[in-house]
């Protein structure tokens, strides 16, 4: 089997880079929809540094994780699109910087 | 030395991809179009997987990410009204911020990564011959099945607990007239 060749830090910054973006869209976008998306953008850069990781050190412990993260948003997703949902129901609008009944 | 021009080949060929399409999520203005991009993004993170012989991974990543949860979101993006943003809601200076902020995470991570990477020898040098069927369903189910049983189960829970709540949260309930009535 041949050895990997591209350099394992080269997939951690593309990680990075990643989580990165995610990191701007959940600062800049103001659509509680896209916010969701730059966080599922933020969790998919981390399971590359997992996979990245395991695929490192030849242990499959970091594809179990991996499955469990994306459990876990799946289950995030669909309570919070149901959360949106029941927002836009009673106030008819999903913009962040108008919902602000629950900040100090 | 056949597969080493292939796999940068495919490396630089589908990290670029994943990057622009994750900027298209950041700055396309419309809802749907940042979905698709997102999908495109998806996609071409399941064929970094793929390089790194995660293949259940890379599977899933398209079923579950790229199948299942975008048509959750294209779905509810079809469902909420959305009109666009409006355009200049941020202030320069927050915009400003919201850069350096990211910009700086972005270059201590890298920093850091630079700074592991020269001091515990090589990186490389540390990677172990994969098995042969190294990110197989068999191979990841065996340890699943073994070492994180619990965590299966606890995965299984959430999942329904998660279902069990959306379908209550997003209910169109006519129960908040009827208690407001009754009090």
């Amino acid at each position: 089997m041949s050895q990997p060749t591209v350099p394992i830090v080269w997939y951690l910054i593309l990680s990075v880079a990643l989580f990165s973006i995610g990191g701007l869209g959940v600062l800049v976008r103001r659509n509680a929809i896209v916010l969701f998306m730059c966080v599922e953008l933020m969790l998919n850069a981390a399971n590359l540094a997992l996979v990245t990781f395991a695929r490192l050190h030849g242990d499959l412990s970091g594809h179990i994780y991996v499955f469990l993260v994306m459990a876990v948003a799946a289950a995030e997703v669909s309570v919070g699109l149901a959360i949106i949902i029941a927002v836009f129901r009673e106030r008819a609008t999903i913009n962040v910087d108008e919902l602000t009944d629950m900040s100090g | 030395m056949g597969s080493f021009s292939f796999e940068f080949l495919f490396f630089f060929l589908f990290g670029l991809t994943a990057l622009s399409s994750a900027l298209g999520v950041v700055f396309i203005r419309d809802p749907v179009k940042a979905a698709m991009s997102l999908i495109g993004c998806f996609f071409s993170l399941a064929v970094l997987y793929l390089l790194q012989a995660a293949e259940l991974i890379a599977v899933l990543e398209v079923l579950v990410y790229a199948g299942a949860i975008m048509v959750l979101f294209v779905f509810v993006i079809m469902l909420v009204e959305h009109h666009d943003e409006p355009i200049v809601k941020h202030s320069l200076f927050s915009r400003v911020a919201a850069g350096v902020k990211v910009g700086a995470i972005f270059l201590v991570t890298v920093n850091l990564l630079a700074t592991v990477a020269g001091a515990g020898a090589d990186f490389q040098a540390n990677i172990t011959t994969l098995p042969e069927d190294f990110g197989s369903p068999a191979a990841v189910g065996r340890v699943f099945f073994s070492d994180y049983l619990f965590h299966f189960e606890l995965a299984s829970v959430l999942l329904l607990v998660a279902i069990v709540g959306a379908v209550i949260i997003s209910r169109d309930e006519p129960r908040s007239e009827g208690e407001g009535e009754a009090r």
